[in-house]
Parts: structure tokens; sequence; C-alpha cells
């Protein structure tokens, strides 16, 4: 029996191979005795890691939605006087 | 930009709560498009990615306006508010969607039947990442298509790194049952 978390932490280091462009049959190679539980895991974070590979860019519209929040936040601000008549009240409060 | 500049935040963040328009137009830059990946990651909708990555800055000015803010880290805080309207829209989408129906089609334009055939395991992936758990589906949108560190991760969702770990695992091998189920 392996130690605990073994396979965890081995799939979690072959994801990290992965990433760097290794394949999921050289990752088995290097761990022979967990490669029957990792090699169906494995196959499912290449698929994984594909889709997030085939993600667009983000789009223009996200200058639109930007545009959109920098008005929201100027109609959100405080107006300079209603700050002031804030301060006061706040000075004359007993 | 993987790495969370946490020093570089905390000194805008305060100036976006005076509504600075040139710190929140930084913090929108700095994080729409990370939040817009995490989102169609997990939906495969550009446009529903797009309308989703402007309510989550739009929750996040309103969160300013009544005071209530982030407690560690910023952009876990805005991931969460990601995460949770991902999961209202699928719970919606669900109710509202004929059981088997298929969320998005491919353009007839761009349309061998190689690009068909990738399209459809993609859509057959992000189905059976609907099914996950939200922490399941959370990890290995943040692993995957963020590219995050597992202390990244541990820090957003509140967790350790061998939690983070062990959920990864989890996650991945509930996915790999759910499509092997399919098919």
């Amino acid at each position: 029996m392996g130690r605990p978390h073994e396979a965890e932490d081995a799939f979690d280091q072959c994801l990290a191979r992965l990433r760097q462009g290794e394949t999921v049959e050289a990752c088995l190679l290097s761990l022979p005795h967990l490669a029957g539980e990792l090699a169906p895991l494995l196959v499912t974070a290449s698929a994984l890691l594909a889709l997030a590979a085939a993600a667009p860019n983000p789009p223009p519209a996200l200058a639109r939605a930007r545009t959109r929040i920098l008005r929201l936040a100027r109609q959100a601000r405080p107006h300079p006087d209603r700050c002031r008549e804030r301060s006061i009240r706040s000075l004359r409060a007993p | 930009m993987r790495v969370e500049r946490t020093g570089d935040d905390a000194s805008l963040l305060g100036r976006v709560q005076e509504y600075d328009p040139s710190a929140l137009a930084e913090i929108y830059d700095r994080y729409a498009g990370r939040i817009y990946n995490y989102i169609y990651y997990r939906l495969g909708d550009e446009a529903l990615a797009e309308d989703l990555t402007g309510t989550v800055f739009a929750k996040m000015l309103e969160a300013i306006r009544h005071s209530k803010s982030w407690n560690s880290s910023f952009s876990g805080w805005l991931y969460r508010i990601a995460h949770n309207l991902v999961v209202d829209h699928v719970r919606r989408a669900q109710q509202t969607m004929p059981p088997g129906s298929a969320p998005a089609m491919v353009s007839a334009e761009q349309d061998p039947a190689r690009l068909v055939e990738h399209r459809i395991e993609e859509e057959r992936l992000r189905r059976a990442l609907l099914k996950l758990t939200g922490d399941q589906a959370q990890v290995i949108a943040l692993k995957f298509a963020e590219g995050m560190s597992n202390a990244e991760i541990a820090r957003i969702m509140g967790k350790t790194e061998g939690a983070v770990k062990s959920l990864q695992f989890r996650a991945v091998a509930a996915l790999r049952r759910i499509l092997e189920a399919e098919e």
C-alpha cells in the first residue's frame, strides 16, 4: 500500500509536467506503480488543458463593459457637496 | 499575469473605494480578462461570459457603495462573485432547458467536420463540468483555465494547499466518472 496522498501528489506533479508540454505517457512511465490509477485522470486532465487553450481571447466587448463600469462608478461617486454636508453635520453632532 | 500583486492591489483598492476613476480602470484592466476566461471556461458562451464579467464588476461597485468589502484576497473575492453568478446561471438554465439539449452551437461558416467534432467534445466536457459540485468546478477552472498554483487557489477558496490538491484529484476523478457514464 502506498503512502497517504501519494496518488494525489503524483497527479499534481504530472499536471505541472503536462503544462510544460510532457505527454501523459511520459508521466506514466515515470510512475509505473500508479499508472493504472493515474492514466484515466491524466487523459481527462489533458482534455481540460486543451479546453483552456481553445478559449477565445477576451473580446473587444470587454472594452465596452469597461466604459459602462466607469460610468456606473461616476454615478455612484458621492457628490462633493453631500460629503461636505455630512462632514459638517458630524462636526455639529454632540 | 497569474501572480496576484497584493501590495499593489492594497493601495489601488484604497483608491477604488474613493471611486478614483483611474484606479477603477486599472483594476478592471488587471482582472476583467481573467474573470472573463474563468466564466467562459465554465460556461463556454462568449456573449454570456462578457455579460457576467460586466456583472461581476457592477457588483464590486455595489459592494463598495454599501461599504461591504473583501476580507483578505481581492481577486479571491472577485472569483467568488463570478463563481456565484455561474452557479446561479446554471441553476436557472437547468430549470428552463429541456433535458439533453446542448447550450452552444457551432457556426456553419467556420464549420469543417473536424471543427464540429472538436466542438462536440468540448461541449461534452463542459456539460460534465456542470455536473460537478461547486467546489470541484471552481478548482478545475482556477487550475486549468487560470493556470493558478495550489497556493493561489488555496487563498481564493479559503482552503489549505493540501486540501486543494485533494480537491483537484477528486474533481478530475468525478469528471472522469461522469464522462464514462455518458459513453
